[in-house]
């Protein structure tokens, strides 16, 4: 793969960071490839891998084939490049340095992707702010792993695999923001870095412990399986199975257990009442346009409009033509459904800077000037327009 | 640095009626390269997590320095995994990448200084301190990342088959980095592979796993001379050493139509358990080639090394063998020869249903 070069191969120049092995990108059949060279074993192991995160769908690079070149002791891991997506340090060296509500939620990203992950079994090894990518959801960033060279999917972890991958991504995220404060001439942010990056523990651990507790409660607080369930749904999770179980010899006190399901709680019922397949970020936004758009409906028809009828007349007159306006006004940047809900989110906080509704058309100029908050998620969208399409590598390259 | 001690120790992986590691027992001494080696499933790894706190020891105890591990979380163990973590960051020196750690656990600037020069040191990175990791070759890369785990100077070192994911070249280059590091260190260090070239060339002892049980521990001169059993026999060497199982004769063992004399002791060990059959072992270089006596058998494929060449052979009853040979008097493919035992050759005998050696 080394000898590869334009023009016999269409290489395309994306930056990545330093990798144990050679990875180069390629153009082929309308799609952007990763190929990575690497020994037979480790190869074959990472494509196994990325196929079990594949059939669990979890969010991971999706692996596309394994070349064996048995005459060079090597292989080649063939992954689909990810649309849409881009590494922090885009996002970084574009906005302005210190920008810690950004840095929450790129932080809030990395320590969902690890929860997931290790909630299905999956040691990561190497998590790392350069083995992720990112793509936006809403006024949440979706957090993907690209690297799974070192990882190991295993029924269950142990606490202390748990607590081992922990410690390796708060050094290496610590790391990764320092170095990238250094490019940035921003040392002076190191401690605060620092800080940041081991605060993405306690961002795992509240997300790990909402998960798996296990509240014991009286017979007579039932309730609060409601309560468990309803702060589950709140995170994203939509709940499989409750089961209430006695706790020893006292039938009066109950422990709860609860089988989660998939982060797509709001995805899901969005889809239900609409047909719109969007991200669980984007849907839990969605489905607020919703309920105040059918509160509206309610008041102005003097009477109860059920939610399927306004879902429908919502997606008809509402989505279907303001997503559109707001992409224009975002210059056709990301995706139509996140330019609606950024423009949602400027609404809302113009609105509330001004004290009073300021309007869709208000915000979608806003939006198109990009005079909005600068800690807003929308300003995120910076991170998705392309200075140009990735360079196409010439022999001199 | 400390010893370890593995006293029965177990682990049950959730879910499987299998134990990954079965009632494991080792004394590792303090200063010791200890290597665990045994094919895909033998519990190497797992053995090592359950050090590392990894893995839950759910019978037996694990002891680092002579204190009880069960229970104890990873990160009070005083323990580092090498290699796992390979990230280098391009914008930070050499210096800072390998510092960063201790920077984080709020070792003091100077300290950090100077526990990052001895690292550098030991590993030859002195000069390239205060470059840029762009500017390192693949092996320097590798040294920053063994640096990141020394600076800690941790009681023991864990290394889950550290050189998987290197190119055959670097492989070699940093096996041999990594036995002088760690003579130079004085750290007890517990290596796993599943490659017995690693273990046999790494570990001053080598402990030999198959299905989570210890099959032999011991240093790998023993392990290559005095198998435990036919399945320690098969795995160490390469080629592999010849295993038949053949008919017991009055005076040896009957191979094809000649018998291959034993002595009589292994005789009388034979006797004694009572055998009609035995499971016969000689290592490739034990076999020569014959003209005058020996089993006859034709030649499949000549291997030649340029020094050494392996004759792989098969015998008329379908017995396959491997003799060593000088390259230059091979012979050629599918040509009759004969093999015999060389004279100063060894032999080993194993129970034929148990494995158990008997010699």
């Amino acid at each position: 793969m080394s000898q590869w070069n334009p023009p016999d191969v269409p290489l395309r120049d994306i930056a990545v960071g330093p990798s144990r092995h050679l990875v180069k990108f390629v153009e082929a059949d309308g799609a952007l490839w990763a190929v990575k060279d690497m020994p037979p074993r480790i190869a074959a192991k990472e494509y196994d891998v990325l196929r079990k995160l594949e059939d669990m769908s979890l969010p991971a690079v999706r692996p596309a084939g394994l070349v064996n070149q048995p005459e060079f002791d090597t292989a080649i891991l063939v992954t689909r490049y990810l649309e849409g997506s881009w590494q922090y340090r885009r996002l970084f060296l574009r906005l302005p340095p210190d920008q810690p509500k950004h840095r929450a939620r790129l932080l809030d990203g990395m320590a969902g992707l690890l929860v997931e992950l290790h909630r299905h079994g999956v040691f990561w090894g190497d998590c790392s702010l350069a083995n992720t990518l990112f793509s936006r959801d809403g006024q949440t960033l979706q957090a993907w792993l690209v690297d799974a060279e070192t990882s190991e999917v295993h029924p269950v972890l142990s606490r202390g695999q748990r607590e081992h991958d922990l410690d390796i991504m708060v050094e290496n995220v610590a790391m990764g923001m320092v170095d990238l404060a250094e490019r940035l001439g921003r040392t002076a942010l190191e401690d605060v870095l620092i800080d940041e990056a081991q605060q993405t523990r306690d961002r795992y651990d509240t997300l790990w412990d909402a998960l798996h507790a296990e509240p014991v409660f009286g017979f007579t607080d039932r309730y609060r399986v409601e309560g468990t369930v309803r702060r589950l749904n709140e995170l994203g999770f939509a709940v499989d199975e409750v089961a209430l179980q006695p706790v020893g010899d006292d039938p009066s006190q109950l422990q709860l257990r609860v089988a989660v399901g998939d982060r797509r709680y709001h995805a899901q019922r969005l889809r239900e009442l609409t047909g719109l397949d969007v991200g669980e970020g984007q849907a839990r936004i969605l489905l607020g346009d919703l309920r105040a758009y059918q509160a509206q409906l309610c008041l102005e028809e003097g009477h109860d409009v059920d939610e399927h009828t306004a879902a429908r007349l919502w997606v008809i007159e509402v989505v279907t033509p303001t997503e559109h306006v707001a992409h224009a006004a975002v210059n056709n940047t990301g995706t139509a459904i996140q330019a609606y809900c950024d423009l949602l989110e400027v609404r809302w906080l113009l609105s509330e800077q001004a004290g009073h509704d300021v309007g869709t058309n208000a915000a979608l100029a806003a939006l198109a000037r990009n005079v909005i908050p600068t800690d807003s998620a929308a300003k995120l969208a910076i991170a998705e327009i392309p200075t140009e399409p990735f360079a196409v590598l010439s022999e001199d390259d | 640095m400390a010893s370890i001690t593995y006293t029965n120790a177990t682990c049950i992986y959730e879910g499987s009626d299998k134990l990954a590691v079965d009632s494991l027992n080792l004394d590792i001494q303090d200063g010791e390269f200890v290597v665990l080696v045994g094919p895909s499933g033998s519990g190497k790894s797992t053995a090592l997590r359950m050090l590392a706190g990894l893995e839950d020891i759910d019978e037996g105890s694990i002891e680092i320095g002579g204190k009880n591990m069960v229970g104890v979380p990873s990160k009070d163990r005083d323990i580092a995994m090498v290699f796992q973590n390979y990230a280098l960051y391009p914008n930070k020196t050499v210096a800072e990448n390998m510092g960063f750690a201790l920077k984080l656990r709020g070792v003091s600037a100077e300290e950090r200084r100077k526990k990052v020069e001895e690292a550098a040191k030991i590993l030859d990175l002195t000069e390239f301190l205060d470059r840029k990791p762009a500017k390192l070759s693949g092996g320097q890369r590798q040294r920053v990342a063994m640096g990141r785990a020394i600076v800690r100077e941790p009681q023991v070192f864990c290394m889950d088959e550290p050189l998987s994911n290197l190119d055959a070249k670097l492989r070699v280059q940093t096996r041999t980095q990594i036995a002088a590091l760690q003579r130079r260190l004085g750290t007890t260090t517990v290596y796993v592979t599943h490659d017995q070239v690693e273990a046999m060339t790494m570990g001053d002892r080598v402990a030999v796993l198959r299905f989570g049980k210890l099959q032999q521990f011991a240093s790998p001169n023993e392990l290559y001379d005095r198998p435990a059993n036919a399945f320690v026999a098969g795995f160490i060497g390469s080629p592999a050493m010849n295993l038949v199982t053949l008919p017991v004769a009055p005076d040896g063992v009957k191979i094809g139509d000649s018998t291959l004399e034993l002595e009589r002791a292994e005789l009388s060990k034979i006797s004694e358990a009572g055998l009609s059959e035995v499971t016969f072992g000689i290592r490739p270089e034990q076999l020569e080639l014959s003209d005058s006596d020996g089993v006859d058998v034709v030649v499949d494929l000549v291997e030649d090394l340029g020094s050494e060449a392996y004759v792989y052979t098969h015998a008329g009853t379908g017995m396959e063998l491997v003799a060593r040979c000088n390259p230059r008097t091979a012979p050629k493919l599918a040509e009759s020869v004969k093999l015999r035992k060389h004279p100063d050759g060894a032999v080993h005998l194993f129970h034929p249903q148990s494995g158990e050696r008997l010699n």
